[in-house]
């Protein structure tokens, strides 16, 4: 569950660009989450929900873009996900190597403002 | 009105994690992470390395803080060995994180001490993430685990400086192939050094564990000379 840490920080960094730039709603906070974080996406969401509710990210739209992160066959050039890689590949080697991404990061916020036109 | 954030997420925690590390290297003090499975052999692996330390007139001073969601029966363990010990409970959490570390800290008198050992949550995902403000990262991984773990939980591996393969003398008992975790290691962390240590056993464990036993306190005495030489204390 340090989908409950990441949704805290997130809060606190999207209230704070809201804050600085006098909006008074966030309706979609971007995202970008490395595979190799193994963020729980429903967790994520839940634990988000839970934190933003009576603040201006009440509802906001989660938009996460996910960076694959998988091992790479080193015989047979093939992507083995994380969550399933199995012993040895189905070309019959076991050297592999590894491709992934830890991004954590904010994006960009969709902020409502009182004196947009 | 749409604006760019382009922040990361982790921006204030590792804020904090890089203050422990000022903090510390103001005392010339080297900071452990050891991470793992739960029952992993964790908190054995620090008995049996504090043990290995103490003796002088190389005596290294050491401090640990024990991580963990429930319990003090940890810290309990280390203070019988008269190594001073916090217990931090992280109540349900499931890694630690640096401001925690940070307040611990300063319940020691730092300028007599020369290497923290910090006893993370026994898991491999979430505590993989959290810059505490650690010199060194080590991961055990004990042998009735299973030789996979490398390949389920690559970010906890790929950010180790030291994997130490514990409980050995059970390798005639399990099916783990420490070839397997050295081919994983080298592909998704070349440079991350592989100890093998079965730390209940220390006065008769194989010939080969007992000559990498020595290897990991070698190591651990190496990391603490390498912080206190490029700390303040060092020059």
């Amino acid at each position: 569950m340090h989908e409950l840490s990441i949704a805290q920080s997130l809060l606190d960094i999207a209230l704070a660009e809201a804050a600085e730039h006098g909006a008074q709603r966030i309706s979609t906070i971007r995202l970008r989450i490395g595979g190799l974080r193994q963020v729980v996406e429903e967790s994520l969401r839940q634990a988000f929900d839970i934190l933003a509710e009576g603040s201006l990210a009440q509802r906001s739209t989660l938009d996460i873009d996910w960076v694959p992160s998988a091992w790479r066959c080193a015989r047979c050039g093939c992507s083995m996900a994380i969550d399933d890689a199995p012993d040895v590949c189905s070309c019959g080697s076991r050297e592999r190597t590894f491709e992934g991404s830890d991004d954590l990061l904010l994006t960009s916020l969709d902020l409502e403002c009182d004196d947009e036109d | 009105m749409k604006i760019e954030v382009l922040k990361r997420l982790q921006e204030q925690s590792d804020a904090q994690a890089d203050e422990v590390r000022r903090l510390l290297e103001r005392h010339g003090v080297a900071l452990i992470n050891i991470m793992g499975s739960p029952g992993s052999g964790k908190t054995t692996l620090l008995e049996a390395t504090l043990s290995a330390l103490s003796p002088e007139p190389s005596a290294l001073r050491c401090v640990v803080l024990e991580g963990d969601l429930a319990t003090v029966q940890d810290a309990e363990r280390i203070a019988e060995l008269n190594v001073p010990v916090a217990q931090l409970l992280t109540e349900g959490g499931c890694h630690l994180k640096p401001g925690l570390i940070h307040s611990a800290l300063e319940r020691f008198d730092l300028a007599a001490v020369d290497c923290v050992f910090v006893e993370n949550v026994g898991n491999l995902v979430c505590p993989a993430g959290f810059d505490l403000g650690e010199h060194a990262r080590v991961v055990v991984l004990s042998v009735p685990e299973g030789d996979d773990k490398i390949t389920k939980y690559p970010y906890m591996f790929q950010r180790s400086d030291a994997v130490v393969v514990s409980k050995i003398d059970l390798l005639p008992m399990c099916r783990f192939d420490l070839h397997r975790v050295r081919r994983d290691l080298q592909a998704i962390n070349p440079n991350a050094a592989l100890y093998e240590v079965s730390a209940l056993m220390p006065t008769e464990p194989p010939a080969h564990a007992a000559k990498t036993t020595d290897a990991w306190l070698h190591w651990v005495r190496d990391t603490v000379a390498r912080t206190v030489r490029s700390s303040s204390r060092g020059s």
